[in-house]
């Protein structure tokens, strides 16, 4: 086992300021969460920018050397591809009281761990983090989504907003009745 | 179960069905002995499997099924099943090979379905086995309408056309509507959830009615679309379409339909007045004026407008795997053809808008029915517009002249009575076939089954 040096005065700052950065990430994200568990859905869709894309392309079943095929792109289908327009249709239907897979409202607890920063840019961060959703309703019935989302994360007037979320969900047939939930 | 008992359960004259057809498992097995293997049942659309050796898994009935583009360009399918001992030999949704290794003893078939390659075939079956008896079990009819193909074990029942019988004049909205007709948009968004697959064929069969109860939350977004919903409510607003053979679908009647679709993409107002003219132009204008919602018996339904194909796959009495796919017409540009695809998806995916609320309906009335016994006794009502259909001049099969009603959900049961009920394949006679006005015209058109290339 090998001793580690202690970084250099300019090296700490820079792991200092990752973490410093991680935390500021990570608060963004409990908090966002907690939106979502407290079905402010309206606070919710005002962290998303106006050009801000949110995608859960489709899954599949693959042979190994024919992987490419596994998530879809851009020419394929996806299990939601909305712009901030679909995003706002689907915020306003959930506070319609009138939207009956939702009312009864549903109990969720979205659970955001293994926050990474990929690429930080003057203005923007990309991050990937893991999630797991949980989904309660009707006595019984209860579902469990996890994945990984990439945001890109995009800083405007002291705070962040979400630019771009990538979500891959991990199921190939979706084992629930909708997903009447944002991630 | 006696004939007698399903009799019981499924009243058409008195409007009248017995939840039991949702939960049974007796029925459920009925329908797996009877029914699916049976009917023609939908597998692929031409342009899913584009290239020789491609392929795609599915299901008809319960049984999984591989599809397979063959050298000669036609479409086999087979059981998912080695002969050996049983094995999937295919366990991914899709891709493209020429040899599908089936991975316990490895033994090899062809994309034909035929055994090619046995490990240790000299030294372990000193060469004695007869390969060509222990190939998969194929689908034994394959036929195609106008691209659409379908499956059937059936040696017994009548071609795919006369199977699609009056059905196949809407159906050319679908598959005829332009001349370069449509592609089909994959991987299929696939969701399984609890309830029986029936709650959503019969509604893709012609029920307008929960539109306005079940959607109401959507309508918000789109006044153009809540001008629509209230129309629905007037009683000479749309049709109902049933077909004697189990067919049914709702559709407006009367102007051009605006292809409905669910976008802030000015470019799609353009393309589809375009695209209004040249269906026009290729289909009349008799047919494009009709905007349909259709389920082609047992398990096949569309929108033709939304745009997207659906199968609803049976997984067991009380929970069904739903399949959709966006189509877009082929020749259009892809800017057009990716806003069209994410429309479709934002209302009907499970994520969208109108979807995520009927499945809601269909797993509650699972939940319930699952749970409770004293409600099996009780009976549905299935009575409006009951004894109301007509024949038309202009539109085959019986016409409802309102799109609110239960006309084609009862020609759908009445239907599906025949096929758990009957000994052998049943077959409608001939005068019972209600194929009038311009149908009788274009069934003449659209006759034979066109083997694409
Ligand atoms: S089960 Fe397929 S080779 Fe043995
Ligand atoms: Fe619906």
């Amino acid at each position: 086992m090998t001793t580690r040096a202690i970084p250099k005065e300019d090296g700490r700052d820079a792991a200092l300021a990752r973490l410093l950065l991680r935390a500021e990430i990570e608060d963004f994200y409990y908090a966002e969460a907690s939106l979502l568990d407290e079905r402010r859905y309206s606070d919710w869709l005002a962290l998303f920018t106006e050009d801000t894309r949110y995608w859960i392309p489709t899954r599949q079943n693959r042979m190994q050397h024919q992987m490419q095929g596994e998530t879809s792109g851009e020419e394929g289908t996806a299990l939601a591809d909305d712009d901030r327009w679909a995003l706002e249709l689907k915020v306003r239907q959930r506070e319609s009281a009138k939207h009956w897979c939702e009312n009864p409202c549903s109990r969720t607890r979205h659970l955001v761990t293994n926050v990474r920063i990929h690429r930080v840019a003057s203005d923007e961060v990309e991050v990937k983090s893991s999630f797991l959703v949980y989904r309660n309703r009707a006595g019984d019935d209860v579902d469990l989504w996890a994945g990984e989302r990439t945001d890109t994360l995009r800083r405007v007037a002291g705070s962040y907003r979400i630019a771009r979320r990538y979500i891959l969900l991990d199921q190939g047939v979706l084992l629930s009745k909708n997903l009447s939930v944002f991630f | 179960m006696e004939k007698s008992d399903i009799d019981e359960l499924v009243d058409v004259d008195a409007g009248e069905i017995s939840p039991r057809i949702f939960i049974d498992d007796d029925i459920f097995e009925r329908e797996l002995e009877r029914l699916f293997p049976r009917c023609w049942l939908f597998l692929a659309h031409d342009t899913m499997l584009p290239h020789v050796g491609d392929y795609m898994t599915t299901y008809m009935g319960t049984d999984p099924v591989v599809v397979a583009r063959q050298k000669n360009g036609s479409i086999k399918a087979f059981l998912n099943f080695c002969r050996h001992r049983g094995m999937p030999v295919c366990r991914a949704d899709s891709g493209n090979t020429h040899t599908f290794m089936c991975s316990y003893h490895g033994w090899s078939f062809n994309l034909a379905g035929d055994l090619v390659g046995v490990p240790r075939y000299k030294e372990g079956y000193r060469g004695e086995l007869d390969k060509s008896k222990w190939g998969l079990i194929p689908v034994p009819r394959i036929e195609s309408y106008k691209g659409l193909f379908f499956g059937c074990f059936d040696p017994d029942a009548p071609s795919l056309r006369e199977y699609l019988g009056d059905m196949a004049w809407y159906l050319d909205g679908l598959v005829d509507r332009t001349p370069g007709g449509i592609e089909v948009l994959g991987p299929p968004i696939k969701w399984v959830f609890q309830g029986n697959w029936k709650f959503a064929a019969e509604q893709f069969a012609g029920d307008t009615y929960h539109l306005a109860t079940t959607h109401n939350s959507m309508f918000a977004g789109f006044p153009w679309l809540s001008e629509q919903m209230e129309a629905t409510k007037r009683s000479d607003f749309g049709r109902q379409f049933s077909s004697r053979l189990g067919h049914g679908a709702l559709f407006t009647a009367g102007e051009p339909s605006p292809r409905s679709i669910f976008s802030n993409d000015p470019r799609l107002t353009e393309y589809f007045q375009d695209e209004l003219q040249r269906a026009i132009a290729h289909l009349g204008r008799e047919r494009v004026n009709l905007n349909q919602v259709h389920t082609v018996f047992p398990n096949f339904s569309y929108i033709i407008a939304a745009p997207f194909l659906r199968m609803w796959h049976p997984r067991g009495p009380n929970t069904f795997e739903a399949w959709s796919w966006p189509f877009v017409e082929r020749s259009a540009p892809p800017e057009v053809k990716q806003s069209v695809k994410r429309s479709a998806q934002l209302m009907f995916n499970p994520t969208g808008l109108a979807e995520q609320d009927d499945a809601e309906n269909w797993a509650e009335i699972g939940r319930v029915l699952a749970a409770g016994r004293l409600n099996r006794r009780a009976r549905l009502n299935y009575q409006m517009g009951l004894g109301r259909g007509r024949a038309d001049p202009v539109h085959p099969g019986t016409i409802h002249d309102t799109m609110t009603g239960d006309v084609p959900q009862l020609g759908f049961y009445r239907r599906w009575k025949e096929f758990l009920t009957s000994e052998s394949w049943p077959h409608v006679p001939e005068s019972e076939l209600r194929i009038t006005g311009s149908g009788v015209a274009c069934s003449g058109r659209s006759a034979g089954e066109e083997v694409p290339q």
